[in-house]
């Protein structure tokens, strides 16, 4: 079996929200970063200018949750500045501030293993995190990451000689096709009544883009068309001593699919 | 070598209440040997079950020097996992989804809620390694093993099988069920120190010693077709339509023959008398350790029944509710309540799963109690056990239901019925009035039967009022038992048919069923056909028809009659009153069954509330997942009881120092009375109670009268006679 190298990056964040698309009013948060957040970070820091496909694992944990206020800015397209609102201008144009409410996660680590496809990135990717061009943020620019250990490691698809289960307390993102052939079990639990499959919340999770043109050539209008990952988000996971799955060298699940 | 205990009081060390179990698992096996069960299993988790209980902190609960340590203990179900041979058992083939049930097993072979947290439980384990070294037993043999750590793919604290979707895992759960309520058998009869089973090796021989006693009298005497027929088919599961009066229970016994079985029936007067004609005709000797009878008042029964037969009463009682006795006679509540699947429910299953179960009178329950028989059976079936369902009159929507439930079944061509007539009904379209009665009353015995408690009092009132000094009676439901059991003593001797004392007895479906009286004439008001055969049944119950008219029913006119839309389906009854009305006159038994099958088919009752009510109910109790329900919801749930058992005041006051001195025996603890003198007190006090329904409860004041911590009585403001029960004032 085909040992991958990773960067394993373990990361804490103070209060962070990772936007789910569909809310505003209240800007709810997913748990733990989307793919295509943790794929950003990873791009900026290295100061890559094209895309890079890689893998990523994401778990952790977080302390709690708060709803704080947030500012908000309001841009409409070709909105000119108008004087008698509360705006700002920005040369011509103007921006409405206001507020709203943020839901935030408090105290968050995070675990995260980055398999780029392309192995000669890995010393690129360590070197990024290890002495950062600018301080990095994961979520929205002011959720600033501290980052605590990063670290190459050897991920491989190996069985286990006990059942392990995750890490204490922490959560993950697991791809759903992990979870079709049972080698992901679930612990039910004393409420979990008449069920002890697919214990978690599903979520459809962004990883990738492609600008799609739906306008004509001479106007363009591009829009984003998203590459989705289904997950079940739990901590009530572990992997058997009969399966094989994918671990890390200090025996860390680690939650990636397979290539098709 | 360290003692360590498995109980307290008498001291029982771990070794030999294990012992103690493999001893009736041994009986379980030699008896019942065709149990689909792995054995070798079942042995492992009897040896096992309790081995947890070597933990320091249980052995310090019970007394045990060396015990120590504090806080919370870890239930030891949860502990003794700890000592599966889980390797072993890999080696011997055993696959992933077996070895976890018998992980399961082990750990909640008591229900105890899993409130503990992981890493507790984990030290808890490790910390047993110590004990473990100081254990010795002899009998564990090559499966003495201890793990510090479980592995999580068998069992954590949580785990559980589930009845799942796929074949699969409904087989899985038939295992857990099974390894674990047998476990439970074994466990509760070595800890009551009974015998898990009973053989039944007696009852075919007491069939034929019943025959010969017929043959003496007569000697053309033979078991009649329908005898026959439930003989030939023991192994199958049958529905039979037979009148009464067709020799029912000695059918279900020759079906049941040499095997363990359950005879239900819906009312415990019914029971009673079965239980009584049983034990006095057809199992003459040994009783106490044949047949038994399990509704709510056992032990009562018992206690009247001690005189007559040799028997420990306690271990007797103990025998009964532990469903070991070969032959149990009981209300369907006691067996089907596993339907809901509460935790805990296992043990009863497991043993159906090797038994055969008579139902009678199926025509008397009601939509939710049908409910839950129709699920009863379907599991039953799926895990080996037997049904029959006798009935006079059959609801041809229970056999539609019992097929799409999955149930198989057989049924015979032939009606068990006598060509012989009894009634000539005339139908009246009014509501039911004294006046009509009133002339009737020659040199005859009547029974007049309303719908309702009220209606029966009025026409009670109305007749006594007429016939001053005469024999005019009134029973219903609304009696202390005791009034209630002087007066079906009176019926029944009123009822005789060769009594000769002209009366009048006016009641209310109470008398429907299990008593066997033979009234001259019945006066009755419609509730709907099946109820209404029923109450004919009490009238030239045993003769031919030798008059013009001896049923009378009211129809209620362009009215209904009483309780109709209330606790009587309006759609029934409607249906009931039109088809009665085509056939008024002479009526066959034949014909009766027919009415029955036309008013009750799925295609009429499809519609009606009662269709509505039965399918709910059935849905109802699937969408509950397994061991959601802990038991004593499942006690609520079950029984729907809406009234509450009172003393009416009067009643209080005239009897105060009979009542005081049961208090006074109740309060008493364990050490100064014994179990059977508070049963004695229990049954006495019970004997001034009456259950009133609701609503009638909450338009009354009460008082609660606490006899100690765990009873009270409830004393009830209202105006009680014992000739016409309770009224308010």
């Amino acid at each position: 079996m085909l040992i991958m190298k990773a960067i394993r990056v373990k990361l804490w964040q103070d209060l962070v929200n990772f936007k789910k698309p569909t809310s505003f009013q209240l800007k709810e948060t997913y748990p733990l970063p989307p793919y295509s957040t943790v794929i950003g970070m990873v791009h900026t820091l290295c100061g890559f200018t094209s895309y890079h496909e890689m893998k990523i694992s994401i778990q952790g944990k977080y302390f709690s949750k708060v709803n704080d206020l947030a500012t908000r800015y309001e841009f409409k397209n070709g909105g000119k500045y108008d004087v008698e609102r509360h705006q700002i201008k920005v040369d011509k144009y103007g921006v409405s501030r206001g507020v709203s409410t943020a839901e935030l996660l408090v105290d968050l680590e995070l675990l995260l293993h980055i398999i780029p496809e392309d192995p000669s990135l890995v010393p690129i990717i360590e070197k990024a995190f290890r002495e950062p061009i600018e301080f990095p943020s994961l979520g929205r620019r002011e959720d600033i990451a501290t980052i605590q250990e990063v670290e190459i490691v050897d991920v491989e698809k190996r069985q286990s000689k006990k059942s392990t289960e995750i890490s204490d307390g922490y959560n993950a993102y697991v791809p759903i096709s992990l979870t079709e052939n049972n080698s992901i079990h679930f612990k039910s639990h004393e409420s979990s009544v008449g069920r002890d499959k697919l214990l978690g919340t599903r979520y459809s999770l962004t990883e990738k883009y492609e600008r799609v043109n739906h306008g004509t050539e001479k106007a363009p209008k591009f829009f984003r068309k998203w590459r989705k990952k289904d997950v079940i988000y739990s901590s009530r996971i572990f992997v058997s001593k009969k399966d094989v799955f994918f671990f890390d060298e200090d025996n860390y699940l680690v939650f990636i699919e397979e290539e098709e | 070598m360290q003692k360590y205990l498995a109980k307290s009081n008498p001291k029982e060390t771990i070794q030999e209440h294990t012992d103690n179990l493999l001893k009736n698992y041994q009986r379980l096996k030699k008896l019942y040997p065709a149990v689909e069960i792995d054995w070798y299993l079942l042995e492992l988790v009897c040896l096992l079950h309790d081995l947890g209980k070597m933990n320091l902190l249980f052995q310090k609960k019970v007394g045990n020097d060396f015990g120590k340590g504090k806080g919370e203990e870890i239930p030891h179900g949860y502990l003794s996992v700890a000592f599966v041979p889980d390797s072993k058992l890999e080696e011997m083939g055993y696959s992933e989804d077996e070895i976890k049930v018998v992980y399961q097993a082990i750990a909640r072979h008591h229900e105890r809620k899993y409130d503990f947290s992981d890493s507790d439980w984990k030290k808890e384990i490790i910390r047993l390694e110590e004990q473990w070294t100081n254990f010795n037993y002899s009998r564990l043999g090559e499966n003495a093993e201890y793990s510090s750590e479980v592995e999580m793919l068998y069992f954590y604290p949580g785990s559980r099988t589930f009845e799942g979707n796929s074949a699969a895992d409904a087989e899985t759960f038939k295992k857990y069920v099974l390894l674990k309520g047998l476990l439970n058998r074994i466990d509760f009869a070595a800890s009551g120190g009974i015998d898990v089973e009973l053989e039944n090796d007696f009852l075919m021989d007491s069939m034929k010693v019943q025959l010969a006693h017929f043959k003496a009298e007569n000697p053309e005497a033979d078991w009649n077709s329908l005898q026959k027929y439930m003989m030939r088919h023991q192994n199958d599961n049958i529905v039979v339509i037979a009148e009464t009066g067709m020799g029912k229970t000695e059918a279900g016994l020759l079906w049941l023959g040499n095997n363990k079985g359950f005879f239900t029936l819906p009312l415990r007067t019914a029971i009673n008398a079965i239980y009584e004609r049983i034990t006095k005709n057809i199992v003459t000797t040994n009783q106490a350790e044949r047949v038994g009878l399990l509704h709510s008042e056992t032990y009562s029964q018992y206690l009247l029944h001690e005189g007559n037969a040799e028997m420990d009463i306690d271990e007797y009682y103990t025998r009964t509710r532990q469903m070991s006795l070969p032959v149990t006679i009981c209300t369907l509540d006691q067996l089907f309540d596993f339907v809901f699947r509460y935790a805990g429910f296992e043990h009863k299953l497991a043993t159906l799963s090797y038994s055969k179960v008579i139902i009678d009178e199926i025509q008397m329950y009601s939509s939710d109690l049908l409910a839950y028989l129709i699920l009863g059976l379907s599991y039953i079936d799926k895990f080996g056990g037997k049904f029959c369902i006798m009935t006079a009159t059959l609801p041809g929507i229970v056999t539609d239901l019992l097929l799409e439930n999955g149930v198989n079944f057989v049924q015979p061509k032939e009606k068990f019925v006598s060509s012989r007539v009894r009634h000539s009904m005339e139908m009246v379209h009014t509501e039911i009035e004294s006046e009509f009665i009133k002339p009737f009353f020659n040199n005859n015995r009547i029974l007049v039967i309303c719908n309702t408690i009220n209606k029966a009092k009025k026409i009670y009132l109305e007749l006594k009022e007429h016939f001053q000094g005469e024999e005019i009676h009134l029973i219903h439901s609304q009696f202390i038992k005791k009034d209630r059991s002087a007066k079906e003593d009176a019926i029944f001797k009123d009822g005789q048919k060769d009594s000769t004392k002209k009366c009048i007895w006016v009641a209310t479906q109470v008398v429907e069923a299990s008593l066997d009286i033979d009234f001259d004439l019945l006066f009755t008001e419609l509730s709907d056909v099946n109820g209404l055969f029923q109450r004919m049944g009490r009238c030239y119950r045993n003769r031919a028809l030798d008059v013009d008219t001896n049923v009378y029913v009211f129809d209620g006119g362009a009215k209904v009659c009483s309780g109709v839309g209330t606790f009587i389906d309006k759609l029934i009854f409607g249906n009931s009153k039109t088809i009665l009305n085509e056939h008024a006159g002479v009526l066959t038994e034949e014909k009766k069954m027919e009415l029955v099958e036309q008013v009750y088919s799925t295609e009429a009752l499809s519609g009606s509330e009662f269709y509505n009510d039965l399918i709910e109910m059935i849905n109802y109790v699937k969408a509950f997942d397994s061991y959601e329900l802990d038991k004593a919801d499942v006690r609520m749930r079950f029984r729907n009881i809406n009234s509450v058992s009172v003393i009416p005041e009067k009643v209080w006051q005239e009897n105060a120092e009979e009542i005081n001195s049961c208090f006074v025996a109740l309060r008493k603890t364990s050490k100064e009375i014994s179990t059977k003198e508070k049963m004695i007190a229990r049954t006495n006090l019970a004997e001034f109670m009456v259950s009133v329904p609701d609503y009638l409860y909450k338009k009354g004041k009460s008082v609660v009268r606490e006899i100690n911590r765990y009873e009270n009585v409830v004393e009830f403001k209202c105006g009680y006679s014992d000739e016409i029960g309770i009224f308010m004032q």
